[in-house]
């Protein structure tokens, strides 16, 4: 049946019956968007996380059939209904996995910045507002919540009497008001003040206070704070701590240090007792060099030949030590086929920039990093110097080994895994038009959000799985402790074990359903627009203007990206975590002793 | 083994039996939890069920459950307990066999960087035949970074095999906390009635 003639008189239907406009939906699918509708009401919404979970949920079953359907009809009304529900969903979930300074800064992320679903609502900007709601949805977290929000009546008389001798005078009534990241700050400097103070006192003597300032001495640039709290006491308390902590750490050591490689032991021997990190001495343990060692640290020409050797991509061939390495796995083939993919290519989107270089400030941790800006791969040159000094050579030595050059590539590529997972995905935001975030250094996006982190840790899981298993455990022994927990985790529960886990610690990435809150909250006034327009279009379309015709197909353009990225994604999410559930299938094998035969229960 | 003989001996001499746990007050205020056509426990108070949204869906998978977030350690640690069943012909795992056999011995084929797995031994979860088993692992804070902290984790399963698919109940907490959450986890365990028989 043809849509276009029945439009006109839908619309006018649709002024008394709302949804009226979904024509094409069965009984079933209507009663389902009704709920979701009513769900989110601002009048007599339940507001029901479990509600906004099957929201969600419907919508995108069967391929998205029902969200297409939705957005066929009354977008301001679909856009509302789809950010409210995914922002109810997100905020059960912050308050039910989190807590904490994590959950602070969750809360903070999704509340306190612009444009915020859950204020729609009635459930911010300020965290105080959710605890009705949360009383109501998750009674038992509304403590935590309270505590790690660090609302006035969670402070304990230590802090409120503190704060209301501040030059600010804080009561009630005005801490509560101020931002949750201010609040932490706020109790930070005052924590610092106090470190301060007690020093100069020489108050040597543990006290309630002392507990507190601890607690609150948890942001960047406090371990110096909290390190002035710890060394203060006597210094024949401190001492004896110390010994006594030695003695400890030597006997829980000591046992494991037989199933230690040599150098293992020579670096546990080395951190134990002076005489070895001296170089003198007899350690008495057979086999361990009295050898020292001074490390080198990469310096900037190493560091670019060392970039140029491990991997490059020319006349559409990726080669080098890092290609090597991920020849013949799924997740590392996968990868080179995106490298030498010409479709790719002819918008340049999966040019190799492979830089490595040493983290500094938000990056001096990390292993490495994917820069969409510059479409840059960095790895942390501290990962080589690792490498390095567990090896005991030069930087020099290494560039001159090819057996240390495969070595360097074998720590690194489950990083590089990960980083060029997030390139991949740039690159199919852009061929999908999806990268509508608009920097302003000129370059474009997608939302960034937490199943970008899913599929990153995922591929690289996968990848050291695979490796484990052509390899051997030997291999899981040359790789970071953290990629060998990833590959174990992916082994053991799959692409679920990785995705629950990882979120908390990535404060600062909402999560799909707090992202697609974010983006269809951006979204309601240009759909708003959008419906007065597309009533005079259809209404009076000779009153159209030339502005109100280009705004028309503009608006419509701008809503129709906004359903295909949330589409796209959550559809993508699936069959990533189909694909991947295959391949890790493929590499399970039944080695070892099986266990025993079950009987059934009952 | 070490493990089995000390930390976990431990733990399981000092822990209240399953049913005294729950009528030390777990009773009065655990909430039933029923998966539709599957199972119902009683979920520990204050005890959240949360589950995600993307991805592949419950029928997706044919794993149905739930999972409880209880509270949060100074690392970051949240203790969790799951209960699932899983269908014939589910993603995750195909059998109970195999189920136990990827986790009450390494994945990967060994027991990397301290990783302790105790025996396979049988029990009961709520009135049904069990293979339980407990280990000990670890989690690296914060991720993707030079210089994690590698924080100890507690973990216990009980593998429940049915004429169709099997459940799993578990028990995840870092190993400084786990004493505190066991007893929630007995009594989920005590409260367990399949509902598939």
């Amino acid at each position: 049946m043809p849509k276009k003639p029945l439009f006109p008189l839908l619309l006018g239907a649709a002024l008394f019956f709302p949804h009226a406009l979904y024509a094409a939906l069965s009984a079933a699918d209507e009663a389902i968007i009704t709920k979701c509708q009513d769900n989110v009401a601002p009048a007599k919404g339940p507001l029901s996380p479990q509600v906004a979970m099957e929201c969600v949920s419907q919508l995108n079953a069967n391929g998205g059939a029902l969200l297409n359907a939705l957005k066929s009809g009354n977008q301001e009304e679909a856009v509302e209904l789809i950010s409210y529900n995914n922002a109810l969903v997100d905020l059960a979930n912050i308050t039910t996995r989190y807590s904490g300074y994590t959950l602070a800064q969750a809360l903070g992320r999704e509340l306190e910045n612009k444009p915020c679903a859950l204020c729609d609502m009635g459930l911010g900007p300020r965290p105080e507002r959710t605890f009705d709601w949360i009383s109501v949805n998750a009674s038992g977290r509304l403590n935590v919540v309270k505590r790690s929000v660090r609302t006035w009546d969670t402070l304990g008389p230590i802090r409120t009497e503190a704060l209301a001798a501040e030059p600010e005078g804080y009561t009630k009534d005005s801490w509560n008001k101020i931002k949750i990241p201010k609040r932490y700050q706020r109790l930070s400097n005052w924590a610092r003040a106090r470190t301060d103070k007690l020093v100069l006192d020489n108050e040597t003597a543990m006290s309630d206070l002392t507990y507190i300032l601890i607690e609150d001495l948890i942001l960047p640039g406090d371990d110096e704070y909290r390190g002035k709290l710890t060394d203060l006491g006597s210094a024949r308390a401190a001492s004896e701590k110390k010994s006594l902590d030695r003695i400890t750490r030597a006997g829980r050591t000591a046992a494991g240090l037989k199933d230690q490689s040599t150098s293992g032991q020579k670096d546990y021997l080395d951190t134990t007792f002076d005489r070895a990190a001296t170089g003198g001495g007899d350690t008495g343990v057979p086999g361990v060099s009295e050898r020292t060692f001074t490390p080198v640290p990469i310096d900037n020409k190493q560091a670019r030949e060392l970039s140029t050797r491990m991997g490059t991509v020319t006349d559409g061939k990726f080669t080098g030590y890092l290609a090597d390495e991920m020849k013949g796995t799924k997740a590392g083939d996968e990868l080179t086929a995106f490298f030498t993919d010409k479709n790719y290519a002819a918008k340049g989107t999966n040019t190799l920039k492979l830089k490595f270089e040493k983290g500094e400030g938000a990056t001096a941790n990390a292993l490495g990093w994917w820069d969409s800006s510059n479409k840059t791969t960095s790895v942390n040159t501290s990962l080589v110097d690792d490498y390095c000094l567990e090896h005991r050579i030069t930087p020099e030595q290494m560039l001159a080994s090819e057996e240390h050059l495969r070595g360097v590539a074998r720590y690194i590529t489950p990083n590089f895994v990960h980083e060029t997972v997030h390139q991949r995905q740039d690159a199919w935001a852009l061929a999908n038009g999806l990268d509508y975030i608009k920097y302003r250094d000129g370059s474009t996006g997608q939302p960034y959000q937490m199943e970008m982190e899913t599929e990153s840790f995922s591929m690289q899981a996968a990848f050291s799985s695979e490796k484990a298993r052509q390899l051997g455990p030997t291999y899981l022994e040359q790789i970071s402790p953290s990629h060998k927990n990833n590959a174990i985790r992916f082994m053991e529960d799959g692409v679920d074990a990785l995705r629950t886990g990882k979120h908390q610690l990535y404060p600062s990435i909402s999560s799909l359903e707090g992202s697609t809150a974010r983006e269809f909250r951006m979204a309601r006034d240009s759909a708003k627009y959008l419906r007065l327009l597309e009533e005079k279009n259809r209404l009076t379309p000779g009153e159209m203007t030339l502005r109100d015709s280009d705004d028309l197909l503009e608006y419509r353009a701008l809503l129709d990206t906004r359903f295909k990225w949330y589409s796209m994604v959550y559809q993508k999410s699936a069959a990533d975590e189909r694909k991947l559930l295959e391949w890790r299938d493929s590499f399970s094998d039944s080695g070892g002793t099986p266990p025993p035969a079950l009987g059934s229960g009952g | 083994m070490k493990y089995m003989n000390t930390k976990t001996l431990a733990l399981t001499v000092l822990l209240l039996p399953a049913c005294a746990a729950l009528q030390a007050g777990a009773k009065d205020t655990a909430m039933l939890y029923t998966e539709k056509g599957y199972f119902t426990v009683m979920a520990p108070a204050g005890w959240t069920n949360t589950e995600s949204t993307f991805g592949l869906s419950q029928e997706d998978k044919k794993v149905f459950g739930a999972e409880f977030l209880g509270p949060q350690d100074a690392d970051g640690i949240t203790a969790r307990i799951s209960v699932r069943y899983y269908a014939p012909g589910n993603l995750l795992h195909k059998t109970a066999e195999k189920f136990i056999s990827t986790h009450a011995k390494p994945a990967l084929g060994a027991a990397a960087g301290g990783r302790q797995y105790g025996p396979v031994k049988t029990g009961l979860a709520g009135k049904y035949y069990a293979k339980f088993f407990e280990r000990k692992t670890f989690e690296f804070i914060p991720p993707e970074t030079i210089s994690p902290k590698k924080i100890p984790v507690y973990e216990k399963f009980h593998v429940v095999p049915m004429k169709r698919g099997f459940y799993v109940l578990s028990y995840h907490s870092s190993l400084a906390a786990a004493k505190t959450g066991l007893p929630n986890y007995e009594a989920i365990l005590a409260s367990f009635k399949p509902l598939l028989r």
